[in-house]
């Protein structure tokens, strides 16, 4: 369903133990698609155990759609994916990825962008950061870090400029109350990193009468989610859905006949009654008795709470 | 209490109460003093930082008195909102009561200096009169309390819609008798 | 591919329009079953489709000449069709390099753009223009980005600013505006350009729409289908114009009902634009008179079904009531009761001359 492109790394370069930047280029000499600040992709990365598609920020993008730039964290906890990157990859080797795709897009009118990243967080950042400097627009970027990474994020910061971006070592090396009540108004947030840092940006900028709309935090959209199983009662199979798929492109890849149509969770052609299971509802189209219900599924988005579904179908 | 419309463009307007966490709450109106009737059971005018009330007269100075600061002019309000918000910060929210003409130029002036939507609010205080935009020629007519006018531009008898434009702060008039000339609808009072 | 194009049409009094046997089967008909109601019918906007029409990003067909200098001849008069507001500058360029890329790609023989760094040189053989201008520079155009490159595209256009979680038009080049008017609309959110659209609005429409378009992806562009009835081939039924055009409404008889009623079809497409994250919003319009469709035996057969049960509220809202009898009565004459497939395609290859009787 998705288009898909092969690309090749051009350049690898080991910022810091565990931070490692690709430049990639397409495989086929085409012209890459342009992308907004903000965009990320999903790379195949064919690990052992099967395939893994992980997702990451474009920090820089090539004028005339020459290269993708990604930095990506080995990370101690990855399940192959960060580090079939960092251990496998090496110039020349040629990748598989979706087209980008851009949840976390600059918005026109906004007088000034404050970034507050931490860790690899910084890479969405970065774009955005970068395309204001070169529309000689306002930001300010905090980045958060280790003390051992201080110096590999300023140096990734240093184009912006001291008094514009500031390093931090550790998290509590900045007063967030102080921050949020110097900024002019049309000030919006944009914020990337641990979960618990994101959270902690939201709770206390709204705290501080910001409209929450003004804060933007990164999420590479909610294609994906947990495994599960899909049994079909009326012609008796069973389909598994893989944790980057969605359910329609399961039933589809399987040629189990269903009507769809935008396949975002809106025009409601795909809606099928659910018979066993609980539907995790990410539509616009059910309502919301619909949706507390349990009878229905849009699987051209939802995915189910669990491990099985039952489908009437 | 304006009736809803099925119309989405029109503006609702819902009586003011401080919203929680706001640093800093400016009020503004065009009535020489605050009309409650644009402020829930349970606000307390005295609960905003600053209250900008149109007094009239040319003596008037811009001076401040416990947060209260008038001014001679619709036009003197709205030049000095426009500097003062130029040097504001995140975290304040901005009210607006008074006729609809004034309430959505104090929109305006707030939109262009970065605040959105959900940081201010506004209250149509006084008659249900509107200002029309003609359809055909773009002219405003003002003070309109009826359904069908004549329209101050082109001469067009307008029937008055719901639809409704923030950046103009007009109701659409279009011609009511364009496909039939000279058999126009039942004239009403606007609500 | 060649086009032959109609280069004596006219959209405004005295009309003069008409499509060939290959425009006619290429036509967008709106009703993929014998009834219609409002829904979100949005899809992907592949090239290829049930028509012709589908083949292309920015489609261009017979009467693309005709109608590139009707909407010159309405901005000459009124230059406001016309607007962008100054926040919207990059997308002007966004949509500039959007759509001559896709015309390039989908006309080779019709459009040629040569890019040389920032020197653009783009050559429209249909309208024998050449230019060569600086990418990023208005000053090097005739005119601004958006108007320059709206004038060699057929359909309307508008700009979309995303900004706090709604989509506000901010933009239009719109000479064909079925019945609203762009520059009081100018600078709406979403919900509130589409407030007259009261039975959609109840129905939920526009707020599963927006969610869908707010997550719209560059290079994934959708469509959808609208369509009203107008009198006359006119493209300009503004609401600026509504007494210039409304009295046609009271001119459909049972005899010239077949010349002078058309479907009015848009193809609407939506793109998200690379640099500014703004979305492009072609309305791209369609006439076949009555005659023409029932040229075609299934759409002669459903549209007859589809106004018949047209719910009284839509009707009532996209302006049929004063003809809606006299265009039933007509279209009953070619529905012969038997079924109508699934989907829009017309299911025959070529038509039967004029004048032979079924």
């Amino acid at each position: 369903m998705m288009d898909t492109l092969a690309l090749r790394v051009a350049e690898r370069d080991l910022l810091s133990p565990t931070l490692l930047r690709l430049r990639l280029t397409s495989a086929n000499a085409n012209k890459l698609p342009s992308v907004t600040p903000g965009s990320h992709l999903v790379l195949d990365l064919p690990v052992k155990d099967g395939a893994r598609r992980n997702a990451y920020s474009i920090t820089q993008a090539g004028k005339g759609g020459t290269f993708y730039e990604i930095i990506v964290r080995h990370s101690p906890t990855s399940r192959g994916g960060s580090a079939f990157v960092h251990k496998e990859l090496t110039v020349d080797s040629i990748l598989n990825a979706s087209c980008p795709s851009n949840f976390l897009a600059l918005e026109s009118t906004a007088k000034k962008i404050l970034l507050i990243g931490g860790g690899v967080g910084v890479t969405p950042l970065l774009a955005l950061a970068r395309a204001r400097m070169e529309r000689g627009e306002t930001l300010e970027f905090h980045q958060f870090c280790t003390p051992e990474e201080k110096p590999v994020f300023e140096s990734l910061l240093a184009p912006f400029g001291q008094g514009v971006a500031c390093v931090h070592a550790g998290r509590n090396a900045l007063d967030f109350q102080t921050l949020f009540r110097r900024q002019p108004l049309g000030t919006y947030i944009y914020t990337c990193g641990p979960n618990a840092m994101m959270e902690r940006v939201l709770t206390e900028a709204t705290a501080m009468g910001w409209p929450e709309r003004r804060i933007h935090q990164e999420s590479f959209g909610a294609g994906g989610g947990n495994p599960f199983t899909v049994t079909l009662a009326r012609t008796g199979g069973t389909i598994p859905v893989a944790e980057d798929q969605t359910l329609l492109d399961a039933l589809e890849s399987a040629d189990v006949p269903i009507t769809s149509l935008c396949r975002g969770g809106a025009c409601g052609m795909c809606r099928t009654p659910v018979l066993a299971g609980t539907p995790e509802h990410r539509d616009h189209f059910l309502s919301a008795d619909e949706k507390a219900s349990g009878r229905w599924i849009m699987p051209c988005v939802s995915r189910a709470h669990g491990a099985c579904l039952t489908l009437d179908l | 209490m304006i009736p809803s419309s099925p119309v989405k463009s029109r503006p609702v307007y819902l009586p003011f109460g401080i919203s929680p966490n706001v640093q800093f709450s400016l009020i503004l109106t065009d009535k020489p003093t605050l009309d409650p009737s644009c402020l829930r059971s349970e606000t307390d005018p005295d609960t905003f930082d600053e209250v900008w009330v149109v007094h009239g007269g040319s003596t008037i100075l811009p001076q401040q008195h416990n947060g209260l600061r008038s001014f001679r002019s619709v036009s003197q309000l709205t030049e000095t909102l426009a500097g003062r918000l130029a040097h504001e910060q995140m975290g304040l929210r901005l009210y607006a009561a008074g006729s609809e003409d004034f309430i959505w130029k104090t929109a305006r002036i707030a939109e262009q200096a970065g605040l959105s939507r959900d940081e201010y609010s506004l209250f149509k205080l006084g008659p249900l009169t509107r200002t029309v935009m003609c359809a055909h020629c773009h002219t405003l007519t003002r003070n309109i309390s009826m359904t069908l006018i004549t329209c101050d531009g082109c001469g067009a008898t307008l029937e008055v819609r719901d639809h409704f434009s923030r950046l103009h702060g007009a109701y659409l008039g279009v011609q009511a008798d364009a496909e039939t000339p000279g058999i126009l609808p039942t004239v009403e009072a606007l609500t | 591919m060649s086009i032959c194009f109609h280069r004596d049409e006219k959209f405004r009094v005295p009309f003069h329009f008409s499509n060939s046997d290959a425009a006619l089967l290429r036509f967008p008909f709106p009703f993929p079953e014998d009834s219609y109601t409002y829904s979100v019918n949005i899809e992907p906007h592949t090239r290829g489709g049930p028509t012709e029409a589908f083949s292309a990003q920015f489609d261009v067909d017979e009467h693309y000449i005709a109608e590139c200098q009707d909407r010159a001849e309405l901005l000459a008069a009124e230059p406001s069709r016309c607007t962008v507001l100054p926040h919207m500058h990059d997308a002007e360029w966004d949509a500039l390099e959007l759509i001559m890329s896709d015309m390039v790609k989908d006309y080779p023989d019709l459009f040629t753009l040569t890019r040389d760094g920032d020197q653009w040189t783009w050559h429209n053989r249909p309208l024998g223009l050449q230019d060569t201008f600086t990418f990023g520079n208005a000053s090097t155009l005739p005119c601004g980005p958006f108007e320059y490159i709206t004038r060699q595209a057929q359909g309307d256009f508008t700009l979309q600013d995303q900004r706090d979680g709604n989509l506000f038009l901010d933009g239009v080049t719109v000479t064909g505006a079925a019945d609203y008017s762009p520059a009081f609309d100018l600078g709406m959110s979403f919900d509130e350009w589409h407030g007259p659209a009261t039975v959609a609005t109840e129905m939920g429409i526009f707020d599963r729409a927006l969610q869908y378009l707010l997550k719209l992806q560059v290079g994934r562009p959708v469509r959808r289908l609208n369509w009203t009835l107008t009198v006359n081939p006119r493209f300009d039924t503004s609401a600026e114009n509504y007494p210039v055009w409304g009295p046609d409404r009271t001119t459909i008889t049972p005899d010239n009902i077949g010349n002078s009623l058309f479907l009015r079809v848009e193809l609407q497409s939506l793109y998200r634009l690379p640099g500014s994250n703004a979305i492009l919003f072609n309305i791209r319009t369609y006439f076949a008179s009555f005659g023409e469709l029932c040229r075609v035996p299934k759409w002669g057969r459903r549209l007859h079904r589809v106004l018949r049960d047209l719910p009284p509220e839509l009707a009532a809202y996209k302006g049929l009531v004063r003809f809606l009898p006299t265009a039933v009565a007509y279209l009953a004459a070619f529905d012969d009761g038997s079924p109508t497939s699934p989907g829009i395609a017309p299911d025959i290859q070529s038509l039967r001359p004029v004048g032979c009787p079924a």
